[in-house]
């Protein structure tokens, strides 16, 4: 009896070593991030999920009373339309993005070479500007007075200002032109991945280059696909700021739905049960999303 | 001789800084005619027990920022700020948390403290703290309804809303032309107005130009308004609060906008731009400061309150925000210009016409009916 425990001893002496230095690391790695998500994203949430559920008084001070009247309110209500709107802007954002992207990334990733780099930081460089002052350039740009406006009644091109700021066309560019960079950077990176040998090995057994494209490219560029166009929807439908400043703020979006329903409405549960509607929607749309482009979709987002 | 030329020159040089400092000092110099008075011995004392702090909620980027160090210098009291980017999030931050330590709000719309007053949230003051305000305060601005006497806030400004024309472009000899009628109806300038990004600034205009008040909650005459604006919508080019780019580019050549906000556009960019003040009358309303309950230095926010109405302080504040004073004198030190311009002394019999605080505006079907209207005009 007693050798048998011996013998087993340094084994199960390694055991718990190996134990103990996991346990160590493990919370060392992953202690702050799971501290700032908990502590900045979670605790939030909860925090307006606990307040969307709270009525108001007449002065829209928060009651802390049970009530369902707010999720029932949006749901009866004229909100819908507001929905419908961001959803549409989105979705076409993110199909403009997906036809001028993916051909962008395409040839950046076979035929880039030793330019490759210079190209993709081409892309990604302006992103480093904050957003708001790309808007306010873009604003500048677009103007009646503005240099695209400047420079062809300098050429004698057009004799009247074009209108193009505050039009939905210019809402439209403004969005693709902000989240094209989420929609190329996926794509790239699966097309990147994609073996030169399989395309010569589809020419060599007599595959047509439509053909090629139709069997080899597009499949393998799918997951690439579908990452990039989860990052371009998700904060296309929550976007608020392009509307507002390219758009003159005539049209409202969900995000500006929300933002009027805490403040100039003073009422912070309603806007509360918004945002969780809104959060809601977007998850839903993700874990379709996911679920329909599989496992590649998802190494490709992360 | 060489040295003959260089004192020469150095007593032009002197000559011509003393004159300049003498034009910039000009109207703060003599506002100094005016007497100003002390806060009593006790209020200075309670300051220092509380430990010379003032914890100011200022707008962002506004009230110029030497009217402060000078307060600090002066008292020793260490100013510490917060800024805020709209007023309504004021309220909502009081809502949320309403001991919020902040000692002194600055720049909110008597709305504001209409709303938050009930819930607890304004704190009375102390007269006997406040002898400046008592002398100094234009009577007009002690006698509005919802607060008599000011005993909850102070205004240190006044604001009306009007509209602004670009007038190198608008031809302003039509019959009518100055009214909130034209704004709303003209068919000529489409696409080269905005509007203010503002529920209750758009409502009330169209109110006021269908012969209603400002502030009705009459759901009839609101409807009535609902129609005007959203008939007006094609015409709008945008909604913003703030048009100064597109005014400055020549873009929007009439503007909803505030009578301070009017005047800093014509005095530093555009003078083209001359204001309207519409024959139907419009809002006339203040920009008021209060102390909160939360407040840990009520005594330091009454010393600042009594300094900002001391004639030069308050002279240095309305140069920089150009909003009409709520001090009697201080109108008498700014530049000829600025006394003519629309808002700043109002035409004889005017305020008969217009309309003053509310709270049937902010509460209520009042408030519901105006976010239903501006949610369908933003579909």
């Amino acid at each position: 009896m007693e050798t048998i425990k011996n013998a087993t001893s340094p084994q199960s002496d390694l055991v718990v070593k190996n134990k103990k230095k996991f346990n160590v690391e493990v919370p060392l790695y992953m202690g702050p991030i799971s501290f700032l998500l908990v502590g900045f994203v979670f605790a939030p949430l909860l925090i307006i999920l606990f307040f969307s559920f709270l009525k108001t008084g007449l002065y829209g001070e928060i009651v802390y009373e049970f009530t369902m009247g707010n999720i029932k309110e949006i749901l009866t209500g004229g909100s819908g339309i507001v929905f419908l709107n961001s959803f549409y802007l989105a979705v076409q954002t993110t199909i403009l993005c997906l036809l001028l992207g993916y051909p962008l990334a395409y040839y950046i990733a076979r035929y880039g070479g030793k330019w490759k780099v210079l190209l993709i930081s081409m892309i990604v460089v302006p992103s480093w500007v904050a957003y708001l002052i790309r808007l306010y350039a873009f604003k500048t740009i677009t103007g009646t007075n503005g240099i695209i406006n400047n420079f062809l009644m300098d050429w004698g091109l057009i004799s009247e200002p074009l209108t193009m700021l505050y039009t939905p066309g210019v809402v439209m560019v403004g969005l693709v032109y902000t989240w094209l960079p989420f929609m190329v950077l996926p794509l790239h990176a699966a097309m990147e991945g994609m073996e030169p040998s399989l395309l010569e090995a589809a020419t060599d057994l007599g595959a047509h280059p439509v053909r090629r494209f139709f069997r080899i490219t597009l499949p393998l560029s799918r997951g690439g696909a579908i990452a990039g166009s989860i990052l371009v929807f998700i904060p296309t439908m929550g976007d608020w700021l392009v509307p507002a400043l390219l758009g003159g703020s005539k049209v409202m979006m969900v995000g500006n739905l929300v933002a009027q329903k805490f403040t100039i409405a003073g009422n912070i549960p309603s806007g509360s049960s918004l945002a969780i509607m809104l959060a809601a929607t977007l998850i839903l749309i993700l874990y379709l999303a996911i679920k329909w482009g599989g496992k590649e979709a998802m190494e490709k987002l992360v | 001789m060489k040295k003959s030329s260089l004192t020469k020159n150095g007593l032009i040089l002197m000559m011509a800084v003393s004159f300049i400092l003498g034009v910039l000092a000009g109207p703060l110099n003599a506002a100094s005619k005016y007497k100003d008075y002390p806060v009593p011995k006790a209020c200075l004392d309670a300051v220092k027990k509380e430990g010379s702090k003032l914890y100011v909620y200022n707008w962002a980027e506004w009230w110029p920022q030497e009217l402060f160090d000078d307060f600090s210098k002066e008292f020793g009291v260490e100013v510490i700020f917060d800024y805020y980017a709209d007023t309504e999030e004021v309220v909502a931050k009081f809502k949320l948390n309403p001991k919020a330590p902040y000692d002194v709000v600055l720049g909110c719309s008597p709305f504001n403290v209409m709303v938050l007053k009930p819930m607890g949230i304004v704190s009375k003051l102390n007269y006997d703290w406040l002898p400046n305000v008592k002398e100094y305060m234009i009577e007009g601005y002690t006698k509005r309804a919802f607060d008599p006497g000011n005993h909850y806030q102070i205004p240190d400004s006044g604001y009306a809303t009007l509209w602004a024309y670009n007038s190198d472009k608008v031809d302003d000899s039509v019959p009518g032309f100055h009214t909130w009628k034209f704004l709303f109806e003209n068919e000529k300038y489409a696409g080269r107005i905005t509007m203010l990004d503002n529920m209750y600034d758009v409502t009330g205009a169209a109110l006021k130009s269908l012969g209603y008040s400002w502030t009705s909650d009459n759901e009839a005459e609101l409807m009535e308004a609902k129609a005007l604006i959203l008939k007006q919508k094609p015409r709008v080019m945008a909604y913003d609060s703030w048009p100064r780019r597109a005014q400055v580019e020549g873009e929007a050549w009439l503007s909803g906008t505030w009578d301070g906000d009017a005047w800093l556009v014509h005095n530093e960019d555009v003078p083209a731009l001359k204001a309207v003040l519409p024959e139907e009358g419009t809002l006339i309303s203040a920009n008021t400061d209060f102390i909160p309950t939360g407040a840990k230095h009520p005594a330091a926010a009454h010393l600042f309150l009594n300094y900002l109405y001391r004639p030069e302080v308050n002279a240095l504040l309305i140069e920089t925000i150009g909003y009409p004073p709520a001090h009697k004198h201080t109108m008498e030190f700014m530049s000829d210009e600025m006394k003519a311009w629309p808002g700043f002394i109002l035409p004889e019999g005017y305020m008969e016409k217009c309309d003053s605080d509310d709270e049937r505006m902010v509460t209520g079907r009042g408030k519901e009916i105006r976010l239903q209207i501006w949610e369908e005009l933003k579909r």
